[in-house]
């Protein structure tokens, strides 16, 4: 064996990781002291003869797989018009909407390895690879806004589920999909045929169709379960960001009734106020947590917000538009032809807005009140919520609880008072980051070969200085590698190698002959 | 009259998209003859490619004397080496994939780099970052707007083929033609209503008082003629406003979307914000402003190629300023210019390496420096992607009765591939994050 602390980056060489204590709770429950062994940019079993391998020390660092962001907003028409809308905040480094190279390089300088698009309009799908092409280093995949192609709406409309699987396959495969999307359930209708300022539950039918959005969201994950995509069907729900949407939420989640969902950015959807609650605008977390926590067949990631400027950018056009009116920001909308559309402006979240700082508080109660981990995928709704590159400012709020109480001292003093974050302990350990980080959202996805180190996995791995400030021990991994090549060092990019592209057609589970 | 067409070479025209301007029809009739459906800017453009298509002439021009494409080739990349500052331009000549290759050699140059658009030339800054905008496809258009108003544009004029495209289908659909007298889209039964150019954004700001409830001016007739849109609007499920970019200021691209903005929150409503059509210097402006904005953060005006986020600077590193101030000393266009930049680059005498359209004469640029090269034009090419001016992917098929001459994107890989093997390694811009 050859001693090489450094692998020469560029190449996919035989290796060893020697001696890192290792995290990989898809395989074991607790951290040990371990090696793994890579080959061919995979994860092998150690061999029986070891010539030819190179040694990477890792003794005393942490050993993670890489990461894996199952819900962000990197490419396609809304994320160019992001990068156009805010001239000063593309000047900022890292800029609010990075360019597509730069978003490649500041993911595996952190330590993610994977991202997916999560809201790609069918049409849009072409150019959207076209840009992924060009985004370096990770893996990628796309999600498809298939909900709002008014095919699959009439199909659903008339209880054709054959159709509508047929549809749902189609455009997976024509537009090299991942997942299907549904961005506020028949919301591109209302939008585009209803009256302005109106808000719909899951029960009020289309204005130009004669289905509820609580039948799409029905019969749309039905038939994603049937045509066995690796990803449930990921739900961006009504009401997103109004006061009073907990129960559009607890509805959305009472729908499902034992499907697989996956729940986008539940922080947007977990407001009380409105008219028919006694208080103003605040948290709606207890009661669809308690709901979330006893079914199992729920995931979702929780879209986290941070304090700063960002862009918002959203495939529902109406929660674009409802949040342009209320802050004045310039407000980008595009509608497309027999789909959907996008809305995309500007947002500053402050510390001191009572709306933002309930929103902080809201999505931390979430982390930190949902039992299981292993359905809990951390995000920032990147960049609605904040830029990606906030997640190890993120992951330490979550695993250090006096550092989180500093910050909680720091906001709106209604929140502080109102908030039961002040009173949760509870701090996550390393191994449940690495769980919200990689494990949960790579299994959730439908990766078998991400998110853990066991044999067969992608060598995509990260070594990590402990460190107890969480937030840098997570800013600046010692090493990352992508498939066993080393491509970032201390911040460093090494190498810059072309991803994989992940669609749903290149998986086994997928039927493309569903009928 | 049509030329005829080179039959010996072509059995059947596939060509169902027409790439004379950014509206890139895409329901030409194909056959073995121009398509008669085109618009005459179409049919011409048509008919030159096929003219020149398989014709006896020069692969190239080296200071406007005919050359092989190699020679060619050598020559361009020793003027783009040899240079202190590159820019590259023209872009909306070429496919996506073409546009791909020419920021490949603009980044391997650390070169600036002018896609053309309005966001770089705008003296204060792109309209969208200071007021958004709010707009559909025009197929969205055509199925839902039953109130159409067409604010101081006849599109008929920049865009031929446009009304008979796009204009809306439903039966009860208003159209308002707003502006000075010259301007009135051939549309049976549409109203009238007279206000001066210069007026433009004053009407727009009263139709905006009068819907928001806000105080209004005390400037009659405009008062009248504004109260007849307000009113139009307030009846109508759906409303879409025309405009054509005309307007280097942005004064008027700032009003109007504030207007559309204030109608969208009552109702469902969007601008049609068209662009040159066939005034403009290629058909894929759009897509050329996608790629720039994906790989440096602006759709145009970057001081320099660079992966990680160029620096964008707008009214400053735009083709025009760059040239008249000699701050670039070898410009790559990848196609014609707009007519103050081709003049501007003829005066300077700055080296250009320039891609031509086939059959066209090198009657300019004739300097020592200058090199060209004969290029099939995009509807005859090798294939591709273009983006149309509201966003959407339109695909170019494959020519197969092609000439011998490549295409754009053929000319500028072997161009990249050339300067990448003759480059040092440590000369490259695109640094990494």
């Amino acid at each position: 064996m050859s001693d090489a602390s450094r692998p020469q980056p560029g190449s996919a060489p035989r290796f060893l990781i020697r001696g890192g204590l290792v995290h990989d709770p898809a395989n074991r429950p607790d951290p040990f002291l371990g090696d793994i062994w890579i080959e061919d940019g995979r994860v092998v079993e150690p061999p029986a003869d070891e010539t030819g391998f190179l040694r990477v020390d890792a003794e005393g660092l942490v050993v993670m797989p890489g990461g894996v962001d199952l819900h962000s907003h990197v490419a396609g028409p809304k994320v160019n018009a992001g990068r156009r809308i805010g001239p000063h905040l593309a000047r900022r480094l890292p800029a609010a909407v990075p360019t597509i190279h730069a978003t490649g390089g500041l993911y595996a300088a952190l330590g993610y390895t994977t991202v997916f698009d999560a809201a790609i309009a069918t049409g849009a799908a072409a150019i959207a690879h076209m840009e992924l092409d060009e985004l370096p280093i990770l893996d990628k995949g796309v999600y498809l806004l298939a909900a709002d192609d008014a095919a699959v709406l009439d199909s659903l409309a008339k209880s054709d589920d054959a159709s509508t699987r047929r549809l749902l396959r189609d455009a997976i495969s024509g537009g090299r999909g991942w997942a299907v999307k549904v961005a506020n359930p028949g919301g591109a209708s209302f939008w585009k045929h209803g009256r302005r300022g109106d808000h719909h539950d899951l029960d009020t039918p289309l204005p130009d169709h004669p289905i509820t959005p609580r039948s799409i969201l029905q019969r749309l994950a039905a038939a994603v379960a049937a045509i066995q995509l690796p990803h449930p069907l990921h739900v961006h729900t009504a009401n997103l960001g109004l006061p009073g949407n907990w129960r559009t939420m607890l509805e959305t989640m009472r729908t499902f009734d034992g499907l697989p969902a996956h729940l986008a950015h539940v922080q947007f959807h977990s407001y009380s106020g409105g008219d028919l609650d006694e208080d103003s605008f605040g948290s709606g977390v207890g009661p669809l947590v308690e709901w979330f926590n006893a079914h199992p067949s729920l995931t979702l990631d929780v879209g986290q917000i941070l304090f700063g400027e960002t862009v918002a950018m959203t495939g529902d056009a109406a929660a674009a538009e409802h949040l342009a009116h209320a802050t004045g920001m310039p407000w980008m909308s595009h509608d497309l032809h027999l789909e959907g559309g996008c809305g995309v402006l500007p947002i500053a979240y402050r510390e001191k807005s009572l709306v933002h700082a309930w929103q902080w508080a809201i999505g931390l109660e979430w982390f930190l009140t949902a039992d299981d981990p292993w359905r809990v995928v951390l995000s920032t709704d990147h960049p609605n919520g904040a830029h990606f590159t906030a997640y190890p400012a993120l992951m330490r709020l979550l695993g250090d609880e006096p550092f989180r109480r500093e910050a909680l001292a720091r906001i709106h003093p209604a929140v502080r008072s109102r908030s039961p974050l002040g009173q949760i302990g509870r701090e996550y350990s390393l191994q449940e980051l690495c769980i919200v980080t990689r494990a949960a959202p790579a299994r959730i996805a439908g990766l078998p070969r991400k998110g853990h180190l066991g044999v067969g996995a992608d060598a995509d791995i990260c070594l990590y200085r402990p460190d107890p400030d969480l937030s840098r021990m997570f800013a600046l991994p010692a090493r990352v590698f992508k498939a066993g090549l080393l491509v970032a060092e201390d911040g460093e990019l090494r190498a810059v190698p072309r991803g994989s592209t992940l669609t749903a057609a290149g998986t086994g589970s997928f039927r493309a002959d569903a009928r | 009259m049509t030329p005829p067409v080179a039959q010996s070479a072509v059995q059947a025209l596939p060509a169902r998209v027409c790439t004379a301007c950014p509206m890139l029809c895409d329901d030409l009739t194909p056959g073995t003859d121009v398509p008669q459906n085109a618009c005459e800017t179409g049919r011409k453009a048509f008919a030159a490619g096929l003219a020149a298509h398989g014709a006896p002439g020069a692969e190239a021009w080296i200071a406007g004397s005919p050359s092989g494409l190699p020679a060619a080739l050598d020559r361009a990349v020793d003027c783009l080496r040899s240079a202190r500052r590159v820019l590259v331009t023209g872009l909306a000549a070429a496919t996506m994939e073409g546009v791909a290759a020419a920021c490949d050699i603009a980044e391997l140059l650390a070169a600036a780099v002018d896609s053309g658009h309005p966001d770089g030339f705008r003296a204060t800054g792109p309209t969208i970052a200071r007021a958004g905008e709010v707009t559909a496809s025009w197929d969205e258009f055509q199925d839902r707007a039953d109130l159409v108003i067409f604010w101081f544009c006849d599109p008929s004029r920049s865009h031929p083929r446009f009304l008979e495209r796009h204009l809306p289908r439903k039966r009860h659909c208003r159209t308002i033609s707003v502006g000075p007298d010259e301007i009135a889209p051939s549309i049976p039964g549409c109203r009238r209503i007279r206000i001066s150019q210069s007026a433009a954004p004053e009407a727009a700001r009263v139709v905006h008082a009068m819907l928001a409830g806000h105080g209004l001016p005390d400037r009659e007739p405009l008062i009248a003629a504004c109260r007849e849109i307000a009113a139009a609007i307030h009846g109508a499920v759906c409303v879409a406003i025309v405009t054509v970019l005309d307007d280097p200021v942005g004064i008027d691209a700032w009003s109007i979307v504030h207007l559309v903005r204030t109608i969208a929150h009552e109702r469902p409503a969007f601008q049609i914000p068209l662009g040159a059509g066939i005034a403009a210097a290629g058909p894929n402006a759009s897509g050329a402003a996608a790629i720039s904005t994906w790989r440096y953060g602006a759709a145009a005006a970057v001081a320099r190629a660079d992966r990680s986020g160029g620096r964008f600077r707008p009214a400053e590193s735009d083709a025009l300023r760059l040239i008249e101030r000699r701050e670039v000393d070898c410009v790559l266009t990848l196609g014609p210019l707009p007519a103050p930049i081709d003049a501007a680059l003829a005066e300077s005498g700055i080296a250009a390496v320039r891609l031509v359209d086939e059959g066209a004469i090198p009657a300019q640029f004739q300097t020592a420096a200058a090199v060209q090269i004969a290029c099939r034009p995009a509807q005859f090419g090798e294939g591709g992607t273009m983006l149309r001016e509201d966003g959407r992917t339109v695909l170019l098929e494959p020519f197969s009765a092609a000439s011998g001459r490549p295409g754009r994107a053929a000319v500028l890989q072997r161009l990249g591939h050339l300067l990448t093997t003759r480059l040092e390694p440590a000369a490259g811009g695109g640094k990494s994050p």
